[in-house]
């Protein structure tokens, strides 16, 4: 029937694409494994916990694969073994056998209680920090991260030494995050009015990335801070060396996940690229129409402070998502740089530059 | 006797005499008209979720942002996937669709016990679903389909008073339909029906619906709560307001994680009787299957905190979930066994519905084995939240729950249009389903291994090979459904007319006309052992199985 050979035509063409997905796959795993630089399933370990964790993970997978092979090899022999021919009666066998029952549900009882208990032992040890362990504050706000160190250094990168536990106490300014360090096997949610934990032992210097791993809306997937380990203490002491951060480096931990600065696109608010002393049409409040103002000193610092009170106009219609005032994030002086750097950034960054050399000449 | 099948003659609410035409349809309680009704209205759902998956897949071909999917679009369509799959779909996609047109019929039953409410709940399913919808034209929802705090109470989302207001009701529609099971299997079954003479998939329905009537209320708290403080400003969840976000995660889980349940017990009630049917050999260890489906409904009660090893919750609650949640594995694995020991020496075909059982077996195994180093405590967190999490529910769920509706739609559509499909096409379409499934998602676990976070619109260029393949799975998956969806509205018209008893099964639905009678069955049947195939003879001029048995009575 015509219905049959389109189905055959159609099978012979599946079989096809099928070998050249197969081929694909195979090829691809091999680029994957080069990539990824990791142990098979597991990226790299970077922790001193990170090997323990692979174990156990490679001890269940293990017994998952046993239970796939035999389970999945019974059915695959039973399939061809008992398949239908014409004329063959069905055999008789048992349809109930207590004692094969108890025989297969032993061993997996068994083996959860083995897999429970290497779950839990190593969970304790990633649980408690001890008590020496270099703390570093995180907090995390809808779409960045801001890490504070022991000597009160700021920034928007991770620094931390190799070898030594350091502990991370999580806070998040607005909506659930999770600090998430995949190749130290280390992730914890982050939730609003309370201060969770984690903590690592990087043994392995180089660059990472932490992750944000609960989604907390349109950046989520950008909410991501570069990691680098150092290798000695003296080294990691250089890179978070407490200092004025540059007005760029401010604008960079405090605006730029919703603002751009150097191209007129509009990301989560409107781009502030040219916006000192530029005119701004402005939502005037109370119904009246739009109004336009100078964005001068005093204008930019408002705008800092009391977000939402001069709603732009810009582009499109911003709703008032800004609702966070930066008065208590920021310092007074951080603020004036600020407003410095959206007025003119290269100006603000050249008198940046210009001040760090006269204090470091004193 | 044509005249007298369910498509013909029905039974109106009111009294109202009406047989044929669309009111006949939306006023009966006839439930086997209310069952396909949900069923066309759940299946539309799983379409529209699945071209939305398909959207957002396509766009993670590529790692970097793409200027014609914004991340906000992005968000909203996996929410709504995500919402859409659980609560139109997945949750009533058995139960109140295959189920309400097979339960009463395979008891030998008249009806349900409570017709009416079997209708009301069909309608509650409608508002449900509507309410919904708005919410997608309301501005869209781009929570997730957990809703978690304080991100879903934030003030600019207006589309989230109306879901959760849909999915409240959509709970109810839920109880209703449990709690009609409930006293149905009670109380209906005829002389002769004896508990340990239930088909199981009766068993399925009867401990998904323990657990719709017991763990669905929760979900209607839960979202009243959320409700109040989103409408009236009392902090429950917020933070701001005084309340707790991770007591939003308990009640949600406390909720949901049965509700994984009532996804997939069913599905086990589905395959026990394709396996024993299409191998034509006596269900091994039915009491096992059947009391291991009460024990997984009554485990899933305890064992919600597995959602939140990494939320905060103290060690000691970790460690305590984490030891419950291992018990599910044994009745699971148990279950597993014995439907492959019902294989042995068996006389097994390879028809569509079939096919699907057994790509259940192997993609079910594949999902539960891959919960284990999701309970194991240390592993978890590495895992929890990232791909690997994603492939180990889509296993489930999808390669568990909708691949044996699949099989149980193809097993029962004879009996429910009175039309065979056409095999070729559906055993093609079984195998395109199978091999897009598993590209689809076993990629997933080895991206979700190595550490690729899931919700993640944009994504590092090393796992972009990983989404590729992925995604050119899923428009294989995609096409193996589009196929099946051409055959079955195909052969509504030009399908061959079908025997009462296409498969040879010696459950009772079987034992009735084709389509059944519209009371379903003009004769009592006489009800015997569901797996005691040995009376059933092959009859070529039919096309079916005759009772041989019977015809010599």
């Amino acid at each position: 029937m015509n219905l049959r050979s389109t189905a055959t035509a159609i099978g012979r063409r599946a079989w096809h694409v099928l070998a050249a997905l197969a081929v694909t796959l195979m090829t691809g795993c091999g680029n994957m494994m080069g990539d990824v630089d990791g142990n098979w399933q597991m990226p790299i370990q970077a922790s001193k916990e990170a090997a323990d964790i692979d174990w156990v993970y490679y001890f269940i997978f293990w017994i998952c694969l046993f239970y796939f092979v035999h389970i999945m090899g019974a059915m695959g022999w039973f399939m061809w073994r008992y398949r239908r021919i014409p004329g063959k009666e069905v055999e008789e066998s048992p349809h109930h056998s207590l004692s094969l029952e108890i025989a297969w549900s032993i061993p997996p009882i068994l083996l959860c209680v083995v897999m429970f208990y290497l779950g839990f032992d190593y969970y304790m040890q990633m649980s408690i920090p001890p008590a020496d362990a270099i703390k570093i504050e995180v907090q995390a706000e809808k779409w960045s991260w801001k890490f504070r160190y022991h000597n009160g250094a700021e920034s928007d990168e991770l620094h931390i030494p190799k070898d030594k536990p350091v502990v991370f106490l999580l806070t998040s300014r607005d909506v659930l995050h999770a600090f998430y360090l995949p190749k130290m096997r280390v992730k914890k949610d982050i939730v609003p009015g309370r201060t969770t934990k984690a903590w690592t032992t990087a043994n392995r210097a180089g660059d990472y990335t932490l992750f944000c791993a609960e989604y907390c809306g349109r950046s989520h997937s950008m909410m991501r801070a570069p990691v680098t380990v150092h290798e000695t203490e003296a080294g990691w002491l250089a890179a978070i060396r407490p200092g004025r951060a540059s007005p760029e480096k401010l604008f960079r931990m405090n605006c730029s996940s919703c603002h751009s600065i150097d191209t007129p696109e509009i990301l989560t608010g409107p781009s502030l690229k040219g916006i000192g002393m530029s005119k701004r049409q402005v939502a005037a409040g109370g119904g009246a129409p739009t109004k336009e103002v100078l964005a001068d000193r005093a204008y930019l610092k408002e705008s800092i402070l009391r977000p939402g009170a001069l709603l732009s106009r810009m582009g499109k219609d911003f709703k008032d998502e800004m609702n966070k005032t930066f008065a208590k994030q920021l310092k007074p002086e951080q603020i004036e740089s600020l407003v410095d750097y959206l007025l003119d950034p290269k100006k603000a960054m050249e008198k940046f530059e210009a001040e760090l050399k006269k204090a470091e000449k004193k | 006797m044509a005249e007298n099948d369910y498509l013909h003659r029905t039974h109106c609410i009111f009294g109202w005499k009406k047989e044929t035409g669309i009111l006949s349809w939306l006023l009966t309680i006839d439930h086997k008209r209310i069952g396909i009704m949900y069923f066309l209205a759940t299946f539309s759902s799983f379409l529209l979720a699945g071209a939305f998956a398909l959207a957002f897949r396509t766009k993670l071909l590529w790692a970097e942002p793409v200027t014609w999917m914004e991340p906000d679009t992005y968000n909203r369509l996996f929410t709504l996937h995500g919402a859409i799959m659980v609560f139109l779909f997945i949750i009533p996609g058995v139960p109140a669709a295959l189920g309400n047109f097979v339960l009463p019929i395979m008891l030998g039953a008249k009806d349900v016990a409570f017709p009416r409410l079997n209708l009301f709940s069909f309608y509650l399913w409608l508002m449900g679903a509507a309410m919904s919808v708005a919410a997608i034209s309301l501005g869209g929802l781009d929570t997730g389909w957990t809703f978690y705090t304080p991100y879903s109470t934030e003030g600019i989302r207006a589309g989230v008073v109306w879901m959760a207001s849909g999915v409240f009701i959509l709970g109810f529609a839920s109880i209703f339909t449990g709690l009609n099971f409930l006293v149905t299997i009670h109380k209906l079954r005829p002389p002769g029906m004896t508990w340990f003479r239930l088909p199981l998939f009766v068993w399925g329905l009867y401990a998904t619906a323990i657990m719709q009537v017991l763990a669905t209320p929760v979900l209607g708290i839960t979202v009243a709560l959320l409700l109040v403080e989103r409408i009236m400003g009392v902090g429950i969840f917020n933070p701001e307001l005084g309340g707790d976000p991770v007591l939003f995660q308990h009640f949600f889980w406390f909720y949901s994680h049965p509700a994984v349940y009532i996804m997939i017990v069913p599905g086990f009630g589905i395959v026990s009787e394709l396996i024993s049917v299409f191998s034509r050999k006596h269900i091994f260890g039915y009491s096992f299957i059947a009391f291991s489906s009460v024990a997984i409904a009554l485990l899933s009660f305890i064992v919600w905190g597995h959602h939140m090893f990494t939320s905060g919750q103290s060690v000691l609650v970790n460690t305590i979930f984490s030891a419950l949640t291992f018990s599910v594995a044994i009745p699971t694995a148990v279950k597993v066994y014995n439907w492959v020991a019902t294989l042995y020496k068996g006389s097994i075909s390879f028809e569509t519905p079939m096919l699907y059982a057994l790509s259940f077996l192997f993609l079910f195994t594949i999902g539960g084995l891959t919960g284990f180093p999701l309970a194991t405590l240390a592993t978890d967190v590495h895992l929890h939240d990232t791909y690997f999490v994603v492939a180990h529910f889509h296993y489930v769920m999808m390669g568990g729950l909708v691949i044996a509706m699949f099989g149980g739609l193809h097993y029962w559509w004879p009996k429910m249009t009175g039309r065979m499909y056409p095999e070729r096409w559906g055993q093609l379409s079984a195998f395109l389903v199978f091999v897009g499934f598993n590209i689809t998602f076993f990629t997933q676990f080895l991206m979700g291994s190595q550490g690729m976070p899931r919700r993640y619109y944009s994504y590092s260029s090393e796992f972009e090979i990983y989404h590729r393949i992925s995604t050119s799975g899923s428009y294989i998956l995609g096409l193996g459904i589009l196929i099946m969806v051409i055959y079955l509205l195909w052969s509504l018209k030009n399908g061959e007319p079908a025997p009462d008893n296409p498969w040879g099964a010696a459950t009772l639905e079987w034992k009735t006309t084709t389509p059944p009678h519209f009371e379903n069955f003009e004769t009592t049947p006489t009800v015997g052992d569901p797996y005691d195939f040995s009376d059933l003879t092959y009859d070529p001029q039919t096309r079916g199985w005759v009772d041989t048995n019977a015809s010599k009575a």
